[in-house]
């Protein structure tokens, strides 16, 4: 069978990678592969520190995919670091917000204990610690990906009439009309002193994450905003407000280089959960993955799977059916 | 340089239901709508920054299909010259001449700048706009707000975002004395008894945003601020008791039995 996959980001190349190790004809098209919300994702695998009330569904879904992960990285030889996520809360308001956040997540059982980050601002007011998440550089999954397909991504955008059975539609915001751009900036900066684990922390209300990378790269984001007239580029408030909050948390950042300062945007949903499933007769959607796109990337492929297989899908992603906006479109 | 008054009236200001809901700090446009479906609030403020989320599957398009009247604010605007500008544009793109005045003065404490937000009022007021100007709760300012034509001041409870209710009453119930036009309670709420304060105190609504859209089960929160406001104009009207300071028995003491 030929499926034919639009759009080459994370999970437009992750769906067209598990369909091509089933045996399936797969061609991916994308006059850009990787350049979209993908090349500004931080690569957090890490669920629990998104979760929120009335999305739990969303969380389920987060740490099937996860769980997905080490043996994804290990298939396509890129490193999952497993290092946890510190939670830090600036003041005690930001604490009092935090707290909410574990007890939601004790009552859902997610593992939650403490650790000590160095680098962390004395002033921080407290913190807990999720071990079980982790984190890619999503970048080399593409890169990896790009090279495992070779000539079957096509750089054009999908044609009219592909010569397909299936089609998967992965691109984003543009893909279904219940969907919409969510802008998000990020900054890449090299320090001498990275943090050891992910942090996640909220600065007066304001929230921020710190990814480290190898080489003391670490990545700080990320803004979310929905306007119809941003600039192309980051904006200086953006980059502002992360950096205050980013300093306030780890205060030798001081000293860090920047590296790079990105804009992309992520394909925001009404509900913030992805959209998987058939829309019509050899028609898949796949997209909507908002903030998580790196981390539902193998979950949504192996329901992309099991869709064009005929076989039910993982119980985790029936919450996410494509057609559950319909009337919005 | 005081701005020449524009002869124009703004379109007539009707306050609708007493609860106002804010969309600043919602989780998910599905919740948000969900939100008020179940509240139907008199109107809905949405934040522009210059032009807003006007897409067509944006939160502007969702609660214009949801048939609510829009009060697009100026949140987050560090000068008058910013807000007057953001004012012009959320006119043009939604059509309204509604306009939630905000200058922030202090990015921590997100207090107004009441020196600019008289500047900021003047202008749109001159240009024709229906000024709902977010304010301290200070009766002076409040009354020379009214005097430049404001249509309603919207003094705060406390901080924005906070929770913290109403911290001091009495600087609301002064505001509520100082002015004719309504006075709407903006910043502060945290919880349904804060809202029905409110308008015990005298206010004609009440704009919740925080409150409701970071409460763990917003529709629920919603529905209880809604109550709550209802609950607090009822008693307002109803008149309330004197507070004594010492008991007044409420059944007679005479005809007791002599023993």
């Amino acid at each position: 069978m030929r499926v034919a996959v639009a759009g080459a980001g994370i999970v437009g190349l992750t769906c067209a990678w598990w369909l091509a190790e089933a045996g399936y004809d797969v061609r991916v098209f994308d006059p850009a592969p990787g350049e979209g919300a993908t090349y500004a994702a931080a690569g957090m695998l890490a669920p629990a520190g998104e979760a929120w009330f009335g999305e739990e569904d969303l969380l389920r879904l987060g740490l099937a995919s996860a769980a997905l992960w080490p043996a994804f990285g290990r298939r396509i030889g890129v490193r999952v670091a497993r290092t946890g996520t510190v939670l830090a809360g600036f003041d005690a308001g930001d604490v009092a917000v935090l707290a909410r956040a574990v007890s939601l997540l004790r009552s859902l059982e997610v593992p939650v204990s403490s650790v000590t980050e160095p680098v962390l601002s004395d002033r921080v007011a407290g913190t807990a610690f999720l071990p079980g998440d982790a984190h890619v550089n999503p970048r080399s999954v593409v890169e990896a990906l790009l090279a495992l397909l070779g000539d079957r991504v096509v750089r054009s955008p999908l044609p009219a009439a592909p010569a397909a059975d299936v089609v998967v539609r992965c691109t984003g915001a543009a893909a279904h009309p219940s969907l919409r751009p969510v802008r998000g900036e990020i900054l890449r900066v090299r320090c001498t002193d990275p943090p050891r684990h992910m942090v996640r922390g909220l600065v007066r209300g304001e929230p921020v994450y710190l990814v480290p990378r190898f080489d003391g790269e670490v990545v700080v984001g990320a803004t979310s905003e929905s306007l119809s007239d941003q600039p192309a580029g980051p904006t200086v408030g953006g980059v502002l407000r992360l950096l205050d909050a980013a300093r306030s948390l780890v205060p030798s950042l001081d000293r860090a280089e920047v590296l790079e300062v990105l804009a992309r945007d992520r394909p925001g949903s009404p509900d913030n959960g992805p959209l998987i499933g058939f829309t019509g007769a050899g028609e898949l959607l796949a997209a909507g993955h908002g903030r998580g796109g790196v981390l539902l990337a193998p979950i949504t492929a192996a329901a992309v799977l099991a869709h064009v297989a005929g076989d039910p899908p993982p119980p985790v992603v029936l919450p996410f059916s494509a057609s559950r906006f319909q009337e919005v479109s | 340089m005081t701005p020449v008054l524009s002869l124009e009236l703004g379109e007539p200001f009707d306050i609708g239901h007493p609860l106002w809901i804010g969309t600043g700090g919602m989780t998910s446009l599905a919740t948000m709508a969900s939100v008020i479906e179940a509240a139907s609030p008199g109107l809905v403020t949405v934040s522009m920054r210059r032009a807003g989320d006007l897409g067509p599957s944006g939160l502007l398009a969702m609660l214009r299909d949801q048939g609510v009247r829009l009060l697009p604010n100026t949140a987050g605007c560090l000068s008058a010259r910013e807000a007057v500008l953001t004012a012009r544009l959320a006119r043009e793109a939604l059509d309204t001449s509604l306009v939630k005045l905000e200058v922030i003065g202090d990015e921590r404490s997100l207090l107004p700048d009441v020196v600019g937000l008289l500047s900021a009022a003047a202008e749109l007021v001159a240009d024709g706009f229906t000024v709902l100007p977010y304010t301290t709760a200070d009766p002076v300012v409040a009354a020379r707000l009214a005097d430049l034509g404001c249509a309603a001041v919207m003094p705060l409870g406390s901080p924005i975002g906070s929770g913290q209710g109403i911290t001091d009453p009495a600087a609301i119930e002064r505001v509520r004395a100082a002015v004719a036009i309504p006075v709407v309670l903006d910043a502060g709420i945290g919880t349904a008894s804060d809202a029905a304060l409110a308008m015990e105190l005298g206010c004609d609504a009440v704009l919740a945003a925080t409150a409701i859209t970071r409460a763990e089960q917003p529709v629920a929160m919603a529905r209880s601020l809604r109550l709550a406001v209802e609950a607090g104009r009822l008693a307002y009207g109803a008149g309330r008791i004197p507070r004594q300071t010492t008991a007044r028995a409420s059944s007679p003491l005479a005809g007791r039995a002599v023993l």
